[in-house]
């Protein structure tokens, strides 16, 4: 069954709903955006052909209600929605709605995103696909006897997880079996809050892992690609940062064993449509199945500088019911790429999230460099989504090159205004571990000192009291204007004077 | 305006105004301005007055924070120094607040977590600047803040 798309709705904001039109434009689409009402100005809105405002600005009255994102299709006659990532991206509520209004869903099925979404039908999916699981249970456990029983028999630390869901909720290290019935008490509470299921399961604890995960295409007529792997392990509170492809752990023969188990997984669950397979790799080069993201990723980029496939259109084509355009041997893989995520959120601080005004953006620009962004300047970071400003993500024919690629246009990447974490990314490709590829998933609580990147050079001090005289002069204290210079030489005489404290 | 003093963490700068002249100059376009250093170097910058006498730069990848004073001023503070300094903890954004963990009176050391603020769907500790002891709790559990509230009043050490 096949059936073409002439009209898509984007249910969802930022860089990816940009990303997704871009596509969509190139393949002769028409697009359709939802906004909510703090985002009346932002990019989205007005780079779609038409944009509807659904709601109030928290996500759970615009982007999360499902009601009012039918209604929006319906009414501008779209044939198909795609949720990106985040919001109802991997809920299988909003996909049985929108196919019962005889509207193409660009994801999965109801069945296959049920099935993988519950952690422990996913572990009980890859053991029978012989996709190695980390030791533990695939059943979640009754009560704190099985879990000692279990636990004693696996060994300590052990990890548990909740099996309604991700990110961290519900998920606890224990490395004692004194701690663990308060723990798992406090696990099951965390998940039942989170996500409206007490299910805990156990899994060995793995240390020190690195995040490795595996891109896959699946189309309606029974093929599944894979497009390589993506290197997560830079993360901060479970959330990536820094991806890199390929890893530069992995090598031809561990490649072949962790895509081979990607597609073998998935074509078990019968799943269509694009889909990401995470894996944990331990120090010794064993891997064990984490989990399927059912979705579009953040960091799909750097498979596609790899690749030149567009995820994306593809996600649309096997949507349409078109079979895949390539086979496996034809997908060439060259040279390396590095996506880092430019958030407003303060390194110096824990990675404080900050919200407040762009007043000027400048992105770094030039050869092998893309750059995904759904902010521009005057825009607004507000408390109620994700602070991601930007996607910058470079290529180049080694990792070294691309290491000193993203060091170059990160330097010349400028944004006042808010706080980012740029000046934590330039430290990154500086730092000597990271670029030998020594790095696992604690590489920052490890490595990163925020002393490192809190020292402000003397010239930019200095540069900073002479502009801020100038401006005192310029201005009365109630900050008005006195006089307008347009070029000016100053005559001031400066001296320096260190305080001892 | 005749001599002004700049702080900048630890450093002051003094510019004295029609003192012998220095091989720099400005440009100023529509959202930054230029600043063009004696090795004709050029830099852009932004300048925000966040208060009479404090002034936050935007420059490269830093934010620097220039607190302005006269030399009038600067005889005040220097009096003043020896009193007790209020610290005013105020919210960084609107969230909730989901737990306090200091009481008045007790004493915190710099980066003790003061209280969590849940915001942006992440619980963010909020800690104390420096030595100090806690004067005053303006907030409790469970209460919803805006940007700029005041949490708590401490008083350094």
């Amino acid at each position: 069954m096949s059936r073409q798309i002439k009209k898509l709705l984007i249910a969802n904001r930022g860089e990816i709903a940009l990303r997704i039109m871009r596509t969509c434009k190139e393949m002769g689409i028409k697009t359709v955006a939802v906004y909510s009402e703090a985002d009346k100005n932002a990019p989205h809105v007005f780079h779609a052909d038409e944009a509807y405002l659904i709601g109030h600005p928290p996500a759970k009255a615009s982007y999360l209600d499902i009601s009012k994102i039918i209604e929006v299709a319906k009414k501008s006659t779209s044939d198909a929605i795609h949720p990106g990532y985040g919001f109802l991206s991997e809920n299988s509520d909003f996909v049985e709605a929108v196919t019962r209004e005889g509207i193409i869903f660009v994801g999965p099925s109801v069945e296959s995103m049920n099935l993988l979404g519950d952690k422990t039908a996913a572990r009980k999916l890859a053991q029978s696909a012989g996709v190695p699981i980390a030791p533990g249970t695939v059943e979640s456990v009754v009560d704190v006897n099985e879990a000692k029983h279990i636990a004693s028999e696996i060994g300590y630390p052990i990890l548990l997880k909740a099996a309604g869901g991700g990110g961290g909720k519900g998920m606890r290290v224990v490395r004692a079996e004194s701690e663990l019935s308060s723990q798992l008490n406090q696990a099951k509470g965390e998940a039942a809050s989170a996500f409206d299921d007490p299910r805990i399961f156990i899994e060995k604890y793995i240390e020190n892992p690195r995040h490795v995960e595996v891109q896959i295409l699946a189309d309606s007529h029974g093929n599944v690609i894979h497009l390589g792997e993506r290197e997560c392990s830079i993360q901060r509170r479970h959330q990536k940062i820094v991806e890199e492809s390929p890893s530069p752990v992995v090598d031809e023969t561990l490649r072949n064993k962790i895509t081979t188990a990607a597609i073998s997984l998935i074509k078990k669950a019968e799943y269509i449509n694009a889909a990401t397979v995470e894996f944990l790799l331990d120090s010794k080069g064993k891997f064990y199945f984490l989990e399927v993201n059912t979705r579009l990723q953040v960091e799909h980029p750097v498979t596609e500088a790899r690749t030149g496939i567009d995820i994306v259109a593809e996600q649309i084509r096997i949507a349409e019911g078109k079979k895949l355009p390539f086979s496996q041997q034809e997908i060439t893989f060259q040279g390396n790429s590095i996506e880092c995520r430019v958030y407003a959120e303060d390194p110096k601080n824990d990675f404080f999230p900050c919200t407040g005004t762009i007043q000027w953006l400048s992105s770094g620009q030039g050869i092998g460099v893309r750059e995904d962004r759904g902010v521009e300047i005057g825009s607004e970071i507000t408390p109620y989504y994700d602070p991601l400003i930007s996607k910058v993500t470079v290529w180049g024919n080694t990792r070294n090159e691309a290491l000193n690629r993203m060091l170059r246009v990160l330097y010349e990447y400028e944004i006042f205004g808010i706080e980012t974490n740029l000046s934590f990314c330039l430290w990154l490709m500086k730092n000597k571990e990271f670029r030998e590829g020594n790095f696992d998933t604690h590489f920052i609580e490890k490595h990163f000192k925020k002393e490192e990147i809190t020292v402000i050079p003397d010239d930019l001090k200095e540069i900073a009291a002479i502009v801020t005289a100038a401006y005192v002069q310029k201005h009365d204290t109630n900050g008005s204007a006195k006089l307008i210079l347009k070029n000016e030489i100053s005559n001031w005489k400066l001296n320096r004077k260190e305080l001892l404290r | 305006m005749n001599k002004l003093l700049l702080h900048i963490e630890n450093k002051v700068f003094t510019i004295e105004q029609n003192g012998e002249q220095a091989a720099h100059s400005f440009r100023y376009g529509t959202n930054a301005d230029f600043f063009i250093d004696k090795n004709n170097k050029t830099h852009r910058y932004l300048i925000n007055r966040l208060s009479d006498t404090e002034y936050e730069v935007w420059i490269k990848h830093c934010r620097i924070v220039v607190t302005v004073q006269d030399e009038q001023s600067e005889l005040i503070s220097v009096m003043q120094s020896h009193q007790p300094k209020e610290i005013t903890i105020k919210s960084p954004m609107p969230g909730l607040i989901v737990a306090v963990e200091v009481a008045p009176g007790d004493e915190v050391t710099a980066g003790a977590g003061l209280l969590i603020l849940e915001a942006m769907k992440m619980e963010n500790e909020i800690k104390s600047p420096a030595k100090a002891t806690v004067k005053k709790i303006e907030v409790g559990k469970g209460d919803k803040v805006e940007k700029g509230e005041v949490l708590m009043v401490l008083e350094a050490k």
